[in-house]
């Protein structure tokens, strides 16, 4: 719906609480796709991947599945890598000790099952102390681990509430760094083998410990005993069948999302800091809210007052949370992805959700948008001054060559100078976008009739009192699109920054094209463009609450 | 009072756009400054509230010259109208109005008195209108509003740039009507350019006629179609110039009170007294009771019929006579229409008050002057 509609359905005298109904649409659509339990296919994301993985340990007649591809460099060195067809397990299902009695039961030739857990999160009771929890969890730990050989790090932390994590691996201990709020203490347990002993502690703490509600295994290697003289191949074949079945299901609803953006002093640029938050909060709830926040608006508010710039803000915040928390469920880019490309077995992006993704794009755009939209209006409102009005051609022809050099060049040559990352894609994207700013800025300060200005400098207006009580009102429109025009240009320059490392929805459509997985390029491709069309709306409602009110009547 | 002392405006190029201006303009008169395109009217305007530096000379305004101000403070004493408006069309007809009384800080109350006033002045309705925004109104409402906001902080100065230039010519006699009247009541320092001489006579105490920067001849509307100074003058000025001199005089002013004239209810005789005091062969039929003018009598139909009754033509008022606040041109439109030596001559009320005769209108285009100081008397 524009806004030329909806001003001529208002002027008919023809009303309808347009709002409400649109809400309630969402509401609906949302609730009908809630309603769908999906399969995950993913097998990066959500399965554990051991195509490349099995090894057979020399002598043991065991053979080790390594569930994840980074698992398998801290694995044993293999003797023996069988050449197997791609299967999947389920990684951080909750039923991952089932799973490997459904593989002891299965199989024969299988004389013992071993799942390493890489994490182990605990969950228990609300009325119990963290300390306590953990100190009754020590001893069941300890005594599981005791005769292993080797030793693992097993780190606590209180990553939710009333859970506390085991990590038993380096790769946690690295990441529980940089979030030290997380971790509480770190503690040692001398073990050997404890990566086998995943299994044997799961099963131990779920009968030895009175507060437990549940326990999750993240395994990372399943070991795979069998009996002498088996064959190789057509085991790891009946595993495949067996782990395939044990995909994990995940609901299509998505829970609302929110954002956190705060300006940080990056020296020497300022940066706006973009984090996703995930507040739990089924998104139908937010959606129905809207409804009855938009019928209130409908009717209590009248007529004359819903032009006003806080409303307008509300339902621009409001869309974008609808677009966001889209944006947070994977499931249902899996889903989507797969219904594409149902071949294929990478679907979602194995370094990062999708709105990490979108969180760093928008880090990106918003950061270099702050210095397109201030240098370019400082620019257009400079050289529109009497006093630096020779500066204009110099100015044109820079921005123009701005635009013209292509922008992977200008990532090129800042590359060298600044380096990779997130600035040298800054740079680039100022570059390029500083045209539409300050053009329009100059023609829209250029459209004031010469008449009006003469008339405010008539009437004793100073210099400045003309440029911020004439000129620039006047202009907003025309400003205002520029801006538009430079910002919904950025969202899609800016995918190509993940070419010099600045992150972005440029990464998996950097990766896909690299990796020929198409999937991929959509993961990156899909949500720039939503973003680029939000950006527009949302500007497209400032460009109207912004415009003062005598400049939108047409004569 | 505003004086020009020997200005010059000249450019880098050489090129002088006022030539050595000396001009006095008193307190309370419309100084109208006039000439063809690119004589430098425009830009003799623009010099006094600073628009345009000077380049010699020095303009007076109050005995004090104009570049002891500060250009901003300056501008907002006097009230600048232009012939494109320049209403700002992102504010209200209010906010508009009140632009120079807020750049002068007044408190909110005295500015929404003030705006108010002045809308209501202009003929603006402040309550319907006053919230609109320039767009919604139509050439001449804008052009009202122009003048409001000129007249915004009550300036004792105003510079007016063919204020009225943009609107057609009907719009523009009755804005032009407004103007004076709401002159009367303000008495504002005037100075009036325009490039039209209908308009100049019109509105103006004085008229400076200027040609390539210099000022040629500077005298009120009547002096200057009576005795123009050279051809350049008489040629600006129009071979029509009685005609526009007879658009200055009233009817009030011209008018013979002393016309043939008689009661409806006379007898044959005293009409025919009447003619013979008069030499005339026609008189006006008044009702007796109030003095209304209902026809006139021609003598041949008197001695035709034999009673005023059935001899007089009875006529409107309306369509026979001509008001008393109407111009002389007026009047002469209506002699030469109607076949009479005399328009009668009517007030308010449609009572005959006298007469216009062609020989009057001639005698007064022939004698220059005295006019003018007629219409000084009447302090226009």
């Amino acid at each position: 719906m524009t806004e030329a509609t909806k001003n001529g359905a208002a002027i008919a005298g023809w009303r309808l609480p347009y709002g409400a109904l649109l809400w309630l649409l969402a509401a609906l659509l949302i609730f009908a796709v809630g309603q769908r339990t999906v399969t995950l296919h993913d097998q990066e994301k959500f399965i554990g991947d051991f195509a490349f993985a099995v090894e057979q340990v020399k002598g043991e007649r065991r053979l080790i599945l390594n569930l994840t591809a980074g698992s398998f460099v801290y694995g044993v060195t293999p003797e023996v890598i069988l050449p197997v067809p791609t299967g999947r397990f389920s990684r951080g299902d909750p039923s991952a000790p089932q799973v490997a009695q459904a593989l002891f039961d299965a199989l024969n030739s299988v004389s013992e099952i071993t799942i390493a857990a890489q994490t182990i999160t605990v969950a228990y009771q609300g009325n119990m102390e963290a300390e306590q929890a953990r100190s009754r969890l020590r001893r069941p730990v300890n005594n599981a681990v005791a005769n292993d050989r080797g030793t693992i790090t097993a780190q606590v932390s209180a990553a939710a509430e009333n859970t506390i994590v085991f990590s038993t691996s380096d790769e946690r201990f690295r990441y529980a760094q940089y979030q030290p709020a997380l971790v509480e203490s770190i503690e040692e347990y001398d073990s050997r083998a404890a990566a086998e002993a995943g299994s044997d502690l799961a099963r131990f703490i779920v009968s030895e410990s009175r507060p437990l509600e549940s326990l999750r295994l993240e395994p990372t290697r399943l070991v795979v005993g069998y009996a002498e003289g088996a064959a190789l191949e057509p085991l790891a074949r009946n595993l495949r069948e067996i782990l395939n079945d044990f995909h994990p299901r995940a609901s299509l609803a998505p829970s609302l999302w929110l954002l956190t953006a705060a300006p940080e002093i990056i020296p020497p640029l300022l940066a706006i800091a973009v984090e996703p938050l995930e507040t739990g909060i089924p998104l139908i709830l937010f959606t129905l809210l809207m409804v009855a926040v938009e019928a209130g608006i409908f009717f209590v508010i009248p007529h004359k007052g819903k032009n006003n710039l806080l409303i307008h803000l509300l339902h621009i915040a409001a869309v974008f949370l609808l677009f966001w928390s889209i944006l947070g469920h994977e499931p249902l880019w899996d889903a989507i992805l797969h219904a594409i490309f149902p071949t294929s077995a990478q679907l979602v992006h194995p370094q990062g959700t999708v709105i990490d993704f979108a969180a760093q794009h928008l880090e990106l755009v918003l950061t270099s948008s702050i210095y397109i939209i201030s240098g370019g209006l400082f620019l257009g409102v400079m050289v529109t001054r009497e006093n630096f009005r020779e500066f204009l051609p110099l100015v044109n022809n820079v921005v123009n060559s701005g635009q013209t050099v292509p922008t992977l060049a200008i990532v090129a040559i800042m590359a060298p100078i600044i380096g990779l990352g997130f600035m040298p894609a800054v740079v680039a994207l100022i570059a390029y976008g500083l045209l539409p700013v300050v053009r329009n800025t100059i023609a829209g300060i250029e459209s004031v009739s010469v008449s009006i200005v003469d008339s405010a400098r008539g009437m004793g207006m100073t210099s400045q009192q003309i440029l911020l009580r004439t000129e620039l009102p006047i202009a907003s429109r025309i400003i205002m699109a520029g801006i538009r025009t430079s910002m919904v240009i950025n969202i899609g320059t800016a995918t190509l920054g993940a070419f010099v490392g600045s992150g972005g929805l440029g990464i998996p459509i950097a990766s896909g094209l690299s990796m020929t997985v198409d999937a991929f390029i959509l993961l990156g491709a899909i949500p720039a463009a939503l973003l680029a069309i939000l950006t527009d709306y949302v500007l497209g409602r400032l460009e109207v609450v912004l415009t003062p009110r005598g400049l939108l009547i047409e004569t | 009072m505003i004086e020009f002392k020997d200005v010059i405006k000249e450019y880098p190029n050489g090129f002088r756009a006022v030539d050595n201006l000396n001009l006095t303009v008193r307190d309370g008169e419309i100084c109208v400054l006039i000439g063809p395109s690119g004589c430098g009217k425009t830009t003799a305007l623009r010099m006094v509230n600073r628009l345009i530096d000077v380049t010699r000379g020095e303009i007076l305004i109050n005995g004090q010259p104009n570049d002891e101000f500060e250009p901003e403070v300056l501008r907002r004493q006097i009230g600048y109208a232009i012939q494109q408006i320049g209403l700002l069309p992102h504010m209200t007809i209010r906010d508009n109005v009140a632009i120079v009384p807020r750049l002068l800080d007044w408190d909110e109350e005295r500015v929404r008195q003030r705006v108010d006033l002045l809308l209501d002045m202009v003929g603006i309705d402040p309550g319907i209108q006053g919230d609109k925004y320039p767009r919604q109104l139509s050439g001449g409402q804008q052009q009202r509003v122009g003048v409001a906001r000129a007249l915004g902080a009550d300036p004792p100065i105003m510079l007016m740039d063919e204020p009225f230039g943009a609107v057609d010519p009907i719009t523009r006699a009755i804005l032009q009507e407004e103007f004076l009247q709401i002159q009367q009541e303000v008495g504002k320092t005037i100075i009036f350019v325009t490039h039209d001489i209908d308009e100049a006579i019109y509105m103006g105490d004085r008229i400076a006629l200027l040609r390539a920067g210099r000022l040629v001849q500077y005298d009120t509307p009547d002096d200057l179609l009576a005795l123009p100074r050279d051809d350049f003058v008489r040629e600006f000025v129009g071979t029509d110039r009685s005609l526009k001199r007879l658009h200055l005089i009233s009817v009030r002013d011209s008018m013979m009170n002393n016309v043939p004239c008689c009661d409806d209810d006379a007898t044959l005789q005293e009409v025919t007294a009447c003619l013979d005091r008069h030499h005339s062969d026609s008189a006006f039929v008044v009702d007796a009771g109030n003095g209304k003018l209902l026809g006139w009598v021609e003598r041949p139909a008197l001695v035709e019929y034999g009673s005023l009754s059935e001899a007089m033509h009875h006529a409107p008022a309306a369509s026979i006579a001509v008001p008393e606040d109407a111009t002389a041109r007026e009047a002469l439109s209506v002699l030469l229409s109607h076949s009479f030596d005399l328009t009668p001559v009517i007030d308010a009320e449609g009572v005959l008050t006298g007469g216009v005769s062609i020989q009057r209108l001639q005698d007064l285009v022939e004698e220059p002057g005295i006019h003018a100081a007629m219409q000084r008397e009447r302090g226009r």
